[in-house]
């Protein structure tokens, strides 16, 4: 690679970094302009559905790990913590999860936002929300899941 | 990308079809109308993935996905629920497949009478 396309993609991180709006007000992280260079590897959606399927949904704990682990990793900070979510999910009996997928679409909003990926529209959080009511959490989490590699796709291009 | 020629379909006959043959019709009906959208340009992964069970849900979402994409109307999500919980999927996207056939038919060779 030649020291012209090395600034080029810088430049690109530059532009995508400073995004001109935000989804409906949220807050962009604190620390939004240090994404981390890390390569991630994007999630075969339909092994993980299967694995969690035969498991009987022990996979599903792994899954959540990974997920949390990548949004962290290309929000460059700390925004979901595992066990914070994992003791608060059982002590709610599910309700914090379901405020914790709101949360997490919302994030996916601005990831989108700053890699100039297509956004979901403002309802997105809120019908991930009412699919996790419903009870469908695996589906949400494979709707995520499936931005979060296209997300990561560009990232590791970005990247590369 | 696939190179395939798409076919007019009345939705109304995909609808009866599904009713008559006790919804197997329906599922052959997905499988063309799947490689008809990646023949246009969706990222929609193999049909097989139908006889998984949650897969399919995530084969159902990758169709819908397709379609928003290719139909730019509405966003994946909310197409995601109207075609899971009414059955509407044939109607919107064979619609969307017959547009396309209708705009990429060559224009009806111009007679010497008309041109006259």
């Amino acid at each position: 690679m030649n020291m012209f396309q090395t600034m080029n993609q810088q430049h690109q991180l530059v532009m995508h970094k400073q995004p001109n709006s935000t989804y409906g007000g949220a807050p962009l992280p604190q620390n939004y302009s240090t994404a981390s260079t890390q390569q991630l590897e994007e999630v075969n959606i339909v092994l993980y559905l299967v694995l969690s399927f035969f498991t009987l949904g022990l996979f599903y704990l792994v899954w959540q790990y990974k997920q949390f682990k990548q949004c962290n990793v290309l929000l460059g900070e700390d925004h979901h913590g595992y066990a914070k979510w994992f003791i608060l999910s059982l002590i709610t009996f599910g309700l914090y999860h379901m405020y914790h997928e709101y949360k997490f679409s919302q994030d996916i909003i601005v990831l989108q936002e700053k890699y100039g990926l297509r956004v979901n529209g403002s309802e997105y959080p809120l019908l991930c929300l009412l699919i996790s009511v419903f009870g469908f959490f695996l589906m949400v989490d494979f709707i995520h899941q499936d931005e979060l590699n296209k997300i990561i796709r560009k990232h590791n291009e970005l990247y590369r | 990308m696939e190179k395939r020629e798409i076919k007019f379909k009345n939705p109304f006959l995909v609808y009866f079809f599904i009713f008559a043959s006790f919804g197997i019709y329906g599922l052959v009906w997905q499988v063309k109308a799947k490689r008809d959208l990646n023949s246009l340009g969706a990222d929609i992964p193999t049909s097989w993935l139908l006889l998984l069970p949650l897969a399919n849900m995530y084969w159902v979402y990758k169709f819908v996905d397709g379609y928003t994409q290719i139909s730019k109307k509405g966003s994946t999500v909310g197409n995601f629920l109207l075609f899971a919980f009414l059955p509407v999927a044939p109607y919107f996207v064979q619609s969307l497949l017959n547009e396309h056939v209708s705009n990429n038919e060559p224009a009806a060779p111009i007679s010497h009478a008309q041109a006259a």
